[in-house]
């Protein structure tokens, strides 16, 4: 509830600020969230990130949400993550998460607690900027990436954990294909982007029998402000929908799945070349907004350091 | 627009929906196999699982080899533990600890063998 009310303040202030001109167009999207882009004049960024991820309940196959009652799970991740230029509109990028998950439940005596630090899945990829943000003026900037994931977390199969505390990756390897289109008004930006994921086949270690999840489309839509000089706030809204799960040669029913959930983030640039990200997701816990997902609200700490040769 | 429909979202929030467990026992083979968990409904977290194999004429069968197997069929994978199974003598096995780790829709396989003949029930369980 308490993400909810600072969400509320969030969209108020964006809302009621004045829009006197701040930094370039070039860098005032580059770095309010996540790996993001390069700016203009740097070659590489790197930087790290601790989330606090905590679980409050579950939408089932119809859509039906239903709270986690007194079971606990919440998940620490910290990751780390480093990008460089390749070429005057390419960058490569990987990002490597570590997790320490925390869980209680019911024992088969007592209530059981566990934790556990394991490697999650790594992403890695290139960006191209076909128009970059800031080339030109009054241009829409268009950029793609190709990123794959690589399936180097713990799955449940290989989890020593009672509870799966353990458990940070679903055990395949994924393609993905993405599209954003940004645009700015001097201090507003727009950002849309629309990303498919293709995940390849594996064969479960428990089972022994071929699976693949089902290929996904997000679409997230983003609107930002530059508040005050180097300081950046954005609110995104996004969706995401995945299709049937298949194992051997079937499609498993009613495992489509479905998350439409909401992202507030803010970057501030704290001297130099160094910025400070801070970031919360969430989902409403109402029928609809979720399908075969977990809800999991989310509030992230980083910092990024910009490298200019 | 983009302000409304996040206003929205925030008032939607405020409410919360729930749904109960729901069991339902299916049965197939030659051998009868029943299957109830202990204190009745499943949990999230560990459970144990009190199993019955009879004959087709429904004599009580000890000695058989009995199997559980929790899987999440729409997330693609199944428990974080290996249930183990004990032999209580008369036809009556405890599989323990039958972990269901998280929520979401669970089907446990109970697999029991007698000599030539093989029988199994299926538990569907919503968490």
């Amino acid at each position: 509830m308490i993400t909810w009310r600072i969400a509320i303040a969030l969209c108020t202030l964006l809302a009621v600020l004045p829009s006197e001109a701040l930094a370039g167009a070039c860098c005032m999207s580059s770095s309010v969230y996540g790996v993001g882009r390069l700016k203009d004049w740097e070659n590489a960024a790197g930087g790290s990130s601790l989330s606090w991820l905590h679980t409050t309940g579950a939408w089932d196959q119809a859509g039906r949400y239903a709270g986690l009652g007194a079971t606990q799970s919440d998940d620490m991740r910290a990751q780390v993550w480093a990008m460089a230029r390749f070429h005057a509109r390419g960058t490569a990028w990987v990002r490597a998460p570590l997790q320490l998950g925390f869980r209680s439940a019911a024992g088969t005596s007592g209530e059981l607690r566990s934790q556990a630090l394991s490697a999650g899945d790594m992403d890695l990829g290139a960006r191209w900027a076909f128009v970059e943000v800031g080339e030109e003026a009054g241009q829409t900037a268009i950029a793609s990436s190709l990123g794959l994931t690589v399936p180097s977390g713990r799955t449940t199969a290989e989890s020593r954990d009672p509870l799966g505390a353990d458990v940070a990756g679903r055990g395949g390897f994924a393609l993905t294909l993405s599209t954003a289109l940004e645009r700015t008004w001097m201090p507003w930006f727009v950002r849309g982007t629309v990303a498919g994921s293709l995940p390849l086949p594996f064969e479960r270690e428990d089972t022994g029998v071929w699976q693949r999840f089902g290929p996904s489309v997000t679409i997230s839509g983003t609107a930002g402000r530059e508040l005050w000089s180097g300081t950046v706030l954005s609110a995104t809204l996004q969706g995401t929908w995945e299709g049937s799960l298949v194992s051997g040669a079937t499609a498993v029913p009613d495992s489509r799945a479905l998350l439409i959930n909401g992202l507030l983030a803010m970057s501030h640039q704290i001297g130099g070349e160094w910025t400070l990200q801070l970031a919360a997701s969430a989902a409403p816990p109402v029928a609809g907004w979720g399908v075969n997902r977990p809800l999991v609200v989310s509030t992230v700490l980083g910092v990024r350091y910009g490298y200019v040769p | 627009m983009k302000r409304w429909m996040l206003l929205l979202t925030m008032v939607c929030a405020l409410s919360v929906g729930c749904m109960a467990a729901e069991p339902e026992t299916l049965a197939a083979g030659a051998l009868q196999v029943t299957a109830s968990f202990d204190g009745g409904d499943a949990k999230i977290g560990q459970n144990i699982l009190h199993i019955t194999v009879s004959d087709r004429d429904g004599a009580k069968l000890p000695g058989a080899v009995v199997t559980v197997d929790p899987q999440m069929p729409t997330h693609g994978h199944g428990s974080s533990e290996t249930p183990v199974v004990k032999d209580g003598g008369q036809g009556a096995y405890t599989a323990s600890p039958v972990t269901l780790q998280m929520q979401g829709h669970w089907k446990i396989t109970v697999t029991a063998t007698h000599d030539t003949e093989t029988g199994a029930t299926v538990l569907d369980v919503t968490l």
